[in-house]
């Protein structure tokens, strides 16, 4: 073993890593350039992790059980890119839960274990709780091996593209007078998969969410007469590999140009965000078989393009939404109430003649 | 004893000058401490006050003016909420359509217009809201 470890004083070394040099947390893959003010941001980070409550949860006893919350206040980001450093050495399994999905998990172990041994596994579960991939640690230098048949330094690439819940880290084997300690790499976003017209929406960066989207609208009849346009109901779903998946949800007998009550009867795996279009413009005459008796205008000022009924639906389902209109795409986050949707919504031009982007 | 009792009971829906159940036609303000209350006056407020071409188009096509902010109030007043529930029903139903208890946000725009909005009143998942001139002719609808 050549690299300069801190597992001998790895319990102090945890709090205090950042600060007397150990390995530092660099993500394996990337190199980032950093500005000022990143690098600042980067200190408090440090600060900021040294103080949380998750380098305390699992220190003292290292052959008890650990689970810990991974809070955002211990992530160190550079970015959208973050990690977690210092999750400390336990000989039994170390249970960590992400209070929002992460993205491209990988985890470094740092510390002293055999080669000879098992170098313990990661396993990682999606936002549902459901097992989607379990992965071994691989070593990051077979030939520090040497003589005295000990290593440092093991890395486990999780592979899983979608949003991961939580992460159940396994110790090297034998424990013996060993120990590691590991740091967590991750996006805190799903990375884009559209390759032009990027928004300031995590999910409509998403070929997934667009082609829903596009799906919705083209399914509303919003080319017809009014009276024959549809509202129906879409959701973006992320299935057990981790893609997005979109349905389209209709109920023939009670949709209206103004309304949608379609809904999955399975689910094709979890639900990540809904939607509907409203097959209208702003400031259009709305038809009289969505129940009006005098002219109605379509009104995109009082909640940002959503209805106060859309906003309650998103609400008791705990989802992000989008509603999808003639003119424009309105993206609704989590948190939003009928009270705050104007300062909530997020509105995205379909065309939009400054840029020529064109969304669905 | 039958006939003075029949007589007495005419008499007295004659005089409330409602029928059997008359209490379900009261029409009320929601106070403005009402979080609906809150929303459509925020609403109101940055239509008539907004300088952007978007937002002035809007105002313009649900025929409101542009006045300062402190020009839209609230309006809690029982006889001027009776009178916007009247006229909000008739707007909403079919004619015909007996009227049913109402408790209404209306908020006044200026001397010239009043936005009313029955919460409970939906076409579709929308919200129905009427614009009334001061005379309480409707003049617009927008949801």
């Amino acid at each position: 073993m050549t690299r300069v470890l801190c597992a001998e004083i790895l319990t102090g070394c945890v709090i205090a890593a950042g600060l007397i040099g150990c390995r530092e947390p660099t993500r394996p893959q990337a190199s980032m350039s950093r500005t000022d003010s990143a690098t600042i941001r980067d200190a408090n980070a440090r600060l900021q992790s040294i103080n949380a409550p998750l380098d305390r949860q699992c220190i003292g006893s290292a052959t008890g059980s650990c689970a810990m919350t991974l809070t955002p206040a211990a992530y160190f980001c550079d970015g959208l890119q973050c990690s977690i450093w210092g999750v400390p050495q336990q000989q039994n399994p170390i249970t960590g839960t992400f209070p929002k999905p992460v993205y491209q998990l990988i985890v470094g172990m740092d510390g002293k274990f055999y080669c000879s041994g098992m170098y313990g596994t990661v396993t990682v579960f999606n936002r549902s709780g459901a097992q989607v991939e379990e992965r071994g640690f691989t070593l990051d230098d077979p030939s520090d091996c040497g003589e005295d048949n000990i290593t440092c330094c093991a890395t486990d690439t999780l592979q899983f593209p979608g949003g991961i819940g939580h992460v159940v880290v396994s110790p090297p084997q034998p424990w013996g007078d060993i120990g590691a300690s590991y740091t967590f790499w991750f996006d805190t976003t799903r990375a884009p998969t559209v390759d032009s017209c990027f928004t300031t929406d995590e999910l409509l960066n998403q070929q997934a969410m667009r082609d829903m989207l596009r799906a919705a609208w083209d399914s509303s009849n919003a080319n017809d007469i009014p009276s024959n346009r549809r509202e129906l109901k879409v959701w973006l779903f992320e299935d057990s590999t981790g893609a997005l998946v979109h349905g389209l949800y209709r109920d023939p007998a009670n949709d209206t140009p103004c309304t949608s009550f379609g809904s999955p009867h399975s689910l094709p795996g979890v639900p990540v965000a809904a939607g509907h279009p409203h097959p209208f413009a702003p400031k259009d005459t709305l038809p009289a078989n969505c129940g009006y008796t005098t002219p109605h205008l379509y009104d995109i000022t009082k909640y940002g393009g959503a209805s106060g009924q859309d906003i309650t639906a998103a609400q008791n389902d705990s989802l992000p939404f989008y509603i999808i209109d003639k003119n424009n795409i309105y993206a609704y986050p989590l948190g939003t109430t009928q009270k705050n949707a104007k300062s909530k919504v997020r509105r995205y031009p379909r065309v939009d003649a400054a840029t020529g982007c064109v969304l669905p | 004893m039958r006939t003075p009792l029949a007589v007495f009971f005419l008499a007295c829906v004659l005089l409330s000058g409602t029928p059997l159940g008359g209490e379900a036609q009261t029409y009320t303000c929601l106070p403005d401490t009402a979080e609906k209350t809150q929303i459509l006056r925020d609403d109101i407020v940055s239509l008539v006050t907004a300088t952007d071409s978007e937002t002035v188009a809007t105002r313009s096509a649900y025929q409101l003016p542009a006045v300062a902010a402190s020009k839209v109030t609230v309006v809690t007043t029982a006889s001027v909420c009776r009178k916007a529930g009247a006229a909000y029903h008739a707007a909403v139903t079919p004619p015909g359509t007996p009227p049913i208890a109402r408790t209404l946000v209306v908020i006044k725009v200026g001397t010239t217009r009043y936005v009313v909005l029955d919460p409970t009143e939906r076409a579709g998942e929308f919200e129905n809201h009427i614009v009334f001139d001061s005379r309480w002719n409707r003049l617009i609808g927008f949801s």
